[in-house]
């Protein structure tokens, strides 16, 4: 799905991070924006089914209970294929399965441009081979999922699929769901090799020492701001700012000469605080980021976390930079109307804003698109940053011909041709190193190098755990609700002190609120 | 054994049998998930369903209801029924009140007043989403107030903000209640009130209110339940957020429920929500049953 300009158009899923708060109102927005927009279908697609949420229904629930014992019976039959990574991965029964092709199901988020690219690559492994033949669920997302799965897992296994497309930051709730099979056994049993892959991409999945997925949709946040208005305010476009300090420099200059109201726009997300400990090389949780065992607290109070309350409350209380919405994209149509050139977002919104930018509707705006600046002067030899996106991972329910066939579809989507296709459809950061010279995504690199930003720049990462990224089942209250909290509170006007004594105090009770009920 | 008794007892018989189709229905749809929901909250319920629940009795019950984040959403909640229904039932009948003057045209504002009943919840809230939003929002601009934080962002303003929508949707039907009613008042009594001289304002006061009182009741206790039932707009405007502020009771509940995936919260919330419903309720007709003529 190439634009005509060459570039792609992705809305994904991702790009409204965090969907269960985030879907409604972005996508309202584009809805309500699409007037001035190219592609009306694009927007709308997401924004209609997204407004529309998933009742917990009550005949799932009857039918599921009826399925209970179904499947308890089912799972007495096929004992093996169930266990742990130490279980043996039934590698090759769907080659050997009486009855072929073997049917598996999968479920995920993408809509628009991604769900086209999904759609597209799995006809094409459909028609490769007659082993496996794999239909797609489409759950809206990532949120929608989540609520999916857990009403089919109250029903026994009948109702999950086989392949589940899940949200990074979920990862340990599916962990702690003990409904999936690690790919660990798979990459055991059939000498699976990630060589070829960006070692921080494969690094997010493992926890605990166990590999749970394999990586497929990912993304990183970027810094996004408009060359003109830096050369404007007297500033090197070709040098955008790398760190805290240059930023802050950047932003004195664009509001006293008088280039915009606003130097930037901080937009309140707990990923940027969370990455920003993952550049300075420190774990944003206990237990090495919960990926030595269970999380139990915080670890952001620490003097790297404090100067980056500091930095952000100052940058703030000093009108250098304004504070936007966390649901809804208002930092980037900031970009557009002027009111602040420059500001952080995930890379995979580049394909949208390129796809606003060439409408002609913001003439002035000449994008720039660079590496996260850092939160100090001098770069942290531990320092790197952790994907966001979603993995794929296989569903503990099936027969062994089901699990292996799950595992055959998953390789062919991280293969370097599916992530070359994939990668150039969608936006997302390609996972193998291969697909970055082959076609169709060599061309859209050409013509867009913007697109490079996230892959290097998760490509320089180091293997450590802070740059794994933080993992915890209480992902959902931590971030968007407790965390964004503190920040709503820096932005209105709180002390830095204040709003990070905050974020520790709701971050550790909702920590140890999931941890109690596991 | 008299014929008198078996007469009764056969009719009985036969009433409950009618009742029966209802009372299944709603044994199956009402009571049944009301119990096992007040069952729920005696454990503290694990993210997923196969995996074991801690059974702590009314620990969980206590811990909940006595803490301050429990009472802040509650008060929020109450907040929000007092922003809204008191004044959608004033504007309510102040429009209805001006759409029954015979005046030429007049059908088509009352069409205007009454178009607010065919917009859904997420259309009213799109169109204010767009409207308050910083960066290009008309009213944004409108007050000086373009970019920085947004009046949705901003925790003073963003609960009477959902309240705004929330008036502005529910206006289309309170009119056409209050316009209803309105009409169908006894002329003659009306009549006789102008007749003996009375102002058009002692007419409203001490004629048209008391007469509209059934209506009104009902508009209050309808304006209540929706009000602690609002879900909708916090949802698509700002999810609780900011920092709580428009974080009411059911949006804390679905939070809990479907964001947090902790069933044995949301239940005990849920419970509250419904005895909370349940005294409320009780209490208006307690209070209006003295106030309310029914006498036409």
């Amino acid at each position: 799905m190439e634009s005509a300009s060459g570039v792609v158009l992705p809305i994904s899923s991702d790009f409204s991070l965090r969907p269960a708060r985030a879907a409604g109102p972005c996508s309202a927005y584009a809805l309500a924006m699409s007037d001035n927009d190219f592609d009306p279908t694009a927007t709308a697609g997401d924004g209609g089914l997204s407004l529309v949420r998933r009742p917990f229904s009550r005949r799932d629930l009857l039918l599921g209970a009826g399925a209970a014992g179904v499947g308890a019976g089912l799972t007495l039959l096929v004992p093996s294929v169930a266990g742990a990574a130490s279980a043996k991965f039934p590698l090759g029964a769907s080659k050997k399965s009486k009855s072929k092709p073997v049917p598996i199901t999968m479920w995920h988020s993408m809509t628009s441009a991604n769900l086209a690219t999904l759609t597209t690559l799995t006809n094409t492994f459909n028609a490769s081979q007659r082993d496996v033949h794999v239909s797609l669920v489409a759950q809206t997302s990532y949120g929608d999922t989540l609520t999916a799965y857990t009403t089919a897992l109250s029903g026994g296994t009948s109702k999950l699929p086989d392949v589940v497309q899940w949200e990074n930051e979920l990862i340990q709730i599916l962990i702690d769901s003990q409904s999936v099979v690690p790919a660990a056994s798979a990459i055991e049993a059939d000498h699976y090799s990630f060589s070829d892959f960006v070692p921080s991409m494969v690094d997010y999945f493992k926890v605990d020492g166990t590999q749970w997925a394999m990586p497929f949709n990912i993304s990183s946040q970027v810094l996004y701001y408009d060359q003109n208005a830096l050369a404007k305010a007297g500033l090197d476009p070709t040098k955008p700012p790398a760190n805290f300090d240059d930023l802050r420099t950047a932003a004195q200059k664009i509001v006293s000469s008088g280039t915009a109201k606003y130097g930037m726009s901080l937009k309140i997300d707990y990923t940027n605080l969370e990455l920003w400990m993952a550049l300075g090389g420190q774990t944003f949780l206990n237990k090495n980021n919960g990926r030595s065992g269970r999380a139990t607290a915080v670890s952001f109070d620490d003097a790297l976390g404090k100067s980056i309350f500091n930095w952000w409350g100052g940058m703030l209380s000093s009108n250098l930079a304004q504070s936007t919405s966390f649901t809804a994209f208002d930092n980037l149509l900031a970009i557009g109307s002027g009111i602040a050139p420059i500001t952080i977002d995930t890379s995979a919104a580049l394909g949208t804003i390129i796809q606003v930018l060439s409408g002609g509707q913001y003439p002035d705006v000449k994008l720039g698109v660079a590496p996260l600046p850092l939160p100090t002067v001098k770069r942290s030899k531990k320092g790197g940053a952790f994907v966001g996106g979603a993995g794929l991972y296989m569903v503990k329910k099936s027969t062994p011909a089901t699990v292996d066939a799950s595992w055959q579809f998953m390789k062919f989507l991280a293969s370097p041709q599916s992530q070359a296709t994939w990668a150039a459809g969608t936006g997302y950061v390609p996972i193998r190193k291969s697909s970055l010279a082959m076609a169709p995504l060599a061309a859209t690199l050409a013509g867009q190098p913007g697109f490079k930003v996230a892959y290097e720049q998760l490509l320089a990462s180091p293997i450590n755990p802070a740059t794994a990224g933080s993992v915890t089942g209480a992902a959902p209250q931590m971030g968007p609700v407790a965390i964004n909290d503190a920040l709503s509170t820096l932005a209105t006007g709180g002390s830095p002190s204040s709003a990070l004594a905050q974020a520790v105090q709701n971050a550790n009770s909702a920590i140890s609120s999931y941890n109690e009920r596991i | 054994m008299t014929p008198r008794f078996i007469r009764r007892a056969r009719e009985a018989a036969l009433g409950y049998l009618l009742i029966l189709p209802a009372i299944a229905a709603f044994g199956l749809f009402i009571f049944y998930p009301l119990v096992k929901t007040a069952y729920l909250g005696f454990f503290l319920a694990p993210p997923f369903p196969n995996l074991p629940s801690h059974y702590v009795g009314f620990h969980q019950y206590g811990q909940i209801l006595g803490s301050s984040d429990f009472r802040d959403s509650l008060g929020r909640t109450g907040l929000f029924v007092l922003y809204t229904v008191p004044i959608g039932i004033v504007l309510g009948l102040a429009l209805a009140n001006l759409a029954q003057k015979k005046l030429p045209g007049i059908r088509l504002f009352r069409t205007i007043f009454s178009s607010s009943v065919a917009t859904s919840v997420a259309v009213a809230s799109v169109l204010f989403f767009t409207l308050l939003n910083p960066e290009v929002g008309l009213l944004s601009y409108a007050f000086g107030k373009e970019g920085g934080n947004g009046i949705l962002a901003d925790p003073h303003w963003a609960l009477p903000a959902i309240a705004l929508v929330t008036i502005w949707q529910n206006i289309g039907f309170t009119f056409i209640l209050m316009s209803a009613a309105l009409q169908s008042l006894p002329e003659d009594v009306l009549e006789a009130s102008m007749v003996d001289g009375a102002s058009s304002g002692v007419r409203f006061r001490r004629i048209t209110l008391p007469l509209l009182s059934p209506i009104l009741f009902f508009a209050v206790v309808i304006g209540v339940i929706s009000g602690f039932q609002a879900f909708g707009q916090i949802d698509l405007l700002t999810q609780g957020g900011p920092n709580h502020a428009t974080l009411v009771l059911i949006y804390d509940l679905y939070q809990q429920a479907f964001q947090f995936n902790n069933p044995g919260y949301a239940a005990v919330l849920s419970v509250a929500l419904f005895f909370i419903l349940l005294v409320l309720t009780f209490v208006q007709f307690w209070f209006f049953q003295r106030r309310v003529s029914y006498a036409n």
